[in-house]
């Protein structure tokens, strides 16, 4: 039993691993654009949190009570601010738009492998597996790595991000709040990971199912036409 | 469309509603998290109160605790009312789609209703969890978010108000313009769909013909297709979230300006500002979420349409109000007779023009006639599988019209040249002529279609396995199973549509002798190609581009019939040249 789970975890990783090599390979160049994108996304979004406090300690605060009051450095801020933000906004589209390219080029490429390997096999592979089954790769489950490369993966890496950004301001801020923290987030995951396996568990159920539903109603299809 | 799909929500209606009810839940749970957060540090902080922190800590830990567990019953209802949902739209589509007529199937073809039912209704099923959670949640925490910042300083929060009419916009033309282009993929994955499909079931042919190129390239013509049009269509979503941060970062900027304008000028607390800015993120939020939901929306719309166009197709074949419930006898009458497809142009020639034929009870009845002499429209019209044109045609001496459909195609067995037959026993394919069929009454039929002798020779004899399409058995053997299945039913009318073409000869005659003999009084109507087939049949009617160029019997015609004539010798020829023809396939 453990055994074939840690058989499954190693074959899920390789699968994974496969899959990111499609990503990797064939839009090298673009993929490192929409890395370096969600980086500045990323860090555009933490530094707008950060400048919100600095902006109340440094700028507003020395204005305070002043009678004749300079707005220049404020006004320098909230430009500096404007830029970071805009820089952001076009990190956002560019690995929006990029990976659009990316997941649909994937995507295009892993139905015509497919098919291409479909033409490969022998008669006797379509006489053991239900058409159903194989029609439902094509479009159920390449549609759910659609949302998986084009969603999963880019979100995944931008909130790596924020979470390193924003650990070391938290660490910058105060260490023991901030392990106290780190420790409460490792029970959450814990937790989460334990429902996420279940949830996987009936998912991998639902798409056999719907393969199944396919297969019936192509054979009911015969019904109708044929008695 | 909503009203149309909620129908089918049925039995799962009490989890669609707890779903949202505990969303509410939980979001109440998470705003209290920060007020009593801020309670600690103004109030048990800064009066050194310690009592008060345990006490306001124990009751944080409850809301956290709360929140989670609200959280997980949310998700857990909403997994149930989803899915529910989706199985009843798919029992809904299915059960309909057994109401098709062959007119209706064409129209939608049958790789178009494949994907409606697992793509299309997986995309309604994803949206539909999607609404009755995210939906809810989203627009709570933006109300929560935007009445504490109006709350807070209510002349700043009025900037909120102004930006977000400009996003409603921008979002409102994102989904305009998407939604034609998300329509238009799935319209291609229904073709992606059918030369995959095409191939599966032709992939011997593929084979044998070397033909994997070809297919290949034909594939590679629709996955281009949908790889272009979606790019098209998320190419505009993608637009969606840089709308979302240009809103929210101008929101803030300004906040800033204006804001820090405010507290200098004392009219402002510096804390507030902070707050009112956390809100805004809370906004930002709540906005991410409500976009992504938005695009599950456009796409699922597509599909909804699709499912509902399903839903709402009627059939073009259906009962009349009280319908003929009993077939007298096996006689047809055909009485100037046309027909047309429903897809086909006015000047397309008709494929049946003006028949008339009059065929009584028990008779045997030959039909040849060249490919594409529309020998199986003639027939398809007598179950009624299509309606006819004009004309009329009577079958026990009333029209097929005023029967009940089950009736008639009871009585009326078809067997196709191509026939299908399921993966499972022998015996299991025979009872879909006639579920309570006994074991001798299955024996008999498959003696009469000359398959007793083959399926005793199995190791499992009638419990024998057929593969997927009955690929273990050979051709000929698989058209005689699905003759002695379509005996079972005991018919008043067989129509044998070519359907002993892989038979050898010798088998063929004694098929026909033992229908001779032992179902006299069932009505037989053989199209082949074959002349041997038909040479022995009571009257024969030669078909020709439509029409019927004569009746008669086989001695009859080789007088008056050039086309009869002309067959039968290169046929007859033929036969002597090569002696008694072996099985084929």
């Amino acid at each position: 039993m453990m055994e074939q789970k840690q058989k499954k975890t190693k074959n899920a990783f390789k699968t994974l691993k496969r899959l990111l090599k499609y990503v990797t390979s064939t839009y090298k160049l673009q993929f490192v654009v929409v890395c370096i994108s969600i980086i500045v996304s990323a860090i555009a979004s933490v530094l707008g949190v950060q400048f919100i406090k600095y902006l109340i300690d440094d700028i507003i605060t020395p204005l305070i009570g002043n009678g004749n009051p300079d707005y220049s450095n404020l006004l320098q801020a909230i430009i500096i601010m404007a830029v970071i933000y805009i820089l952001g906004i076009v990190g956002t589209y560019l690995y929006n738009r990029l990976m659009i390219n990316i997941s649909q080029g994937v995507l295009k490429r892993i139905r015509t492998e497919m098919f291409h390997h479909m033409q490969t096999l022998p008669i006797k592979y379509f006489d053991s597996h239900p058409h159903g089954e194989t029609m439902s790769t094509y479009t159920n489950d390449v549609d759910t790595l659609r949302q998986m490369i084009s969603q999963s993966i880019p979100q995944v890496f931008s909130c790596a991000i924020s979470m390193i950004a924003i650990l070391f301001a938290m660490f910058a801020t105060d260490i023991y709040m901030t392990l106290f923290v780190l420790v409460m987030v490792a029970i959450m995951v814990l937790v989460s990971k334990f429902f996420a396996k279940r949830s996987s568990k009936n998912f991998i159920a639902q798409q056999k199912n719907l393969s199944i539903v396919d297969r019936i109603y192509r054979r009911n299809d015969g019904r109708t036409k044929s008695c | 469309m909503i009203k149309k799909l909620s129908k089918f929500i049925g039995q799962y209606k009490k989890d669609s509603i707890l779903t949202p009810i505990f969303v509410i839940f939980e979001v109440i749970m998470e705003v209290i998290i920060p007020y009593l957060m801020a309670k600690i540090i103004d109030v048990g902080v800064q009066n050194g109160d310690l009592n008060y922190i345990f006490k306001i800590g124990a009751i944080l830990v409850v809301s956290a605790f709360l929140s989670l567990t609200f959280g997980m019953l949310s998700g857990r209802f909403a997994a149930k009312a989803s899915s529910g949902f989706a199985k009843n739209l798919r029992k809904g589509m299915f059960y309909n789609i057994q109401n098709y007529s062959f007119t209706n199937i064409d129209k939608f073809s049958t790789s178009s209703l494949v994907t409606r039912l697992t793509t299309d209704v997986t995309n309604v099923q994803m949206a539909f969890q999607m609404i009755i959670r995210i939906l809810v949640r989203a627009p709570i925490m933006l109300i929560f978010a935007l009445a504490m910042a109006f709350s807070i300083n209510s002349r700043l929060a009025l900037i909120f108000v102004c930006t977000m009419p400009i996003l409603a916009v921008a979002l409102f033309f994102i989904a305009t313009k998407a939604h034609p282009y998300f329509e238009k993929v799935f319209r291609k994955y229904d073709v992606l769909n059918r030369v995959v499909g095409e191939n599966l079931n032709a992939i011997r042919v593929v084979k044998a013909y070397n033909r994997e190129e070809h297919e290949e390239k034909k594939f590679e013509e629709v996955n281009s297709k949908v790889y272009d049009l979606f790019k098209k269509a998320e190419k505009i979503v993608a637009f969606n979230g840089p709308a979302m941060q240009l809103t929210i970062y101008t929101c803030i900027l300004l906040l800033s300006w204006i804001g820090a304008k405010m507290i200098v000028g004392g009219s402002m607390q510096a804390g507030e500002l902070s707050s009112i800015i956390t809100y805004a993120w809370q906004i930002l939020s709540s906005l991410m979420m409500l976009s992504f939901v938005f695009v599950m929306i456009i796409i699922a719309q597509s599909s909804a349409e699709r499912i509902i166009e399903v839903l709402d197709e009627e059939s073009t074949i259906k009962n009349k109000e009280n319908p003929v419930m009993e077939v007298k006898d096996g006689s047809i009458k055909f009485e100037n007779v046309s027909f047309q497809y429903d897809d086909a142009k006015a000047e397309d020639e008709l494929p049946l023009e003006d028949i008339n034929i009059d065929i009584k009870s028990g008779e045997t009845i030959g039909i040849i006639g060249a490919t594409g002499s529309s020998k199986s429209t003639i027939v398809n019209l007598i179950p009624r599988l299509y309606d006819v044109t004009k004309g009329s045609i009577k079958v026990g001496g009333i029209d097929v019209r005023d029967y009940d459909i089950e009736t008639l195609r009871n009585e009326v067995a078809v067997v196709l040249q191509k026939n299908v037959l399921f993966s499972g026993t022998i015996k299991e394919n025979l009872k879909w002529g006639n579920k309570e069929a006994s074991d001798e009454e299955i024996v008999r039929v498959c003696k009469l279609a000359q398959a007793d002798g083959f399926i005793q020779e199995f190791p499992d004899k009638y419990d024998t396995i057929l593969d997927q399409g009955g690929t273990n058995v050979s051709g000929g053997q698989k058209q005689r199973i699905c003759i002695a299945r379509a005996l079972l039913k005991k018919p008043k009318i067989l129509i044998l549509d070519d359907s002993t073409s892989a038979v050898d000869t010798k088998t063929d005659a004694l098929i026909r002798k033992a229908f001779r003999e032992e179902i006299p009084n069932t009505t037989k109507i053989i199209i082949a190609q074959r002349i041997t087939s038909v040479e022995d049949a009571d009257r024969i009617i030669v078909l020709d581009d439509g029409k019927i160029n004569g009746i008669g019997t086989s001695e009859e015609l080789l007088k008056t019939n050039e086309i009869y004539k002309e067959v039968y010798e290169s046929q007859k020829k033929g036969d002597e040249d090569d002696g008694t023809k072996t099985e084929e396939n």
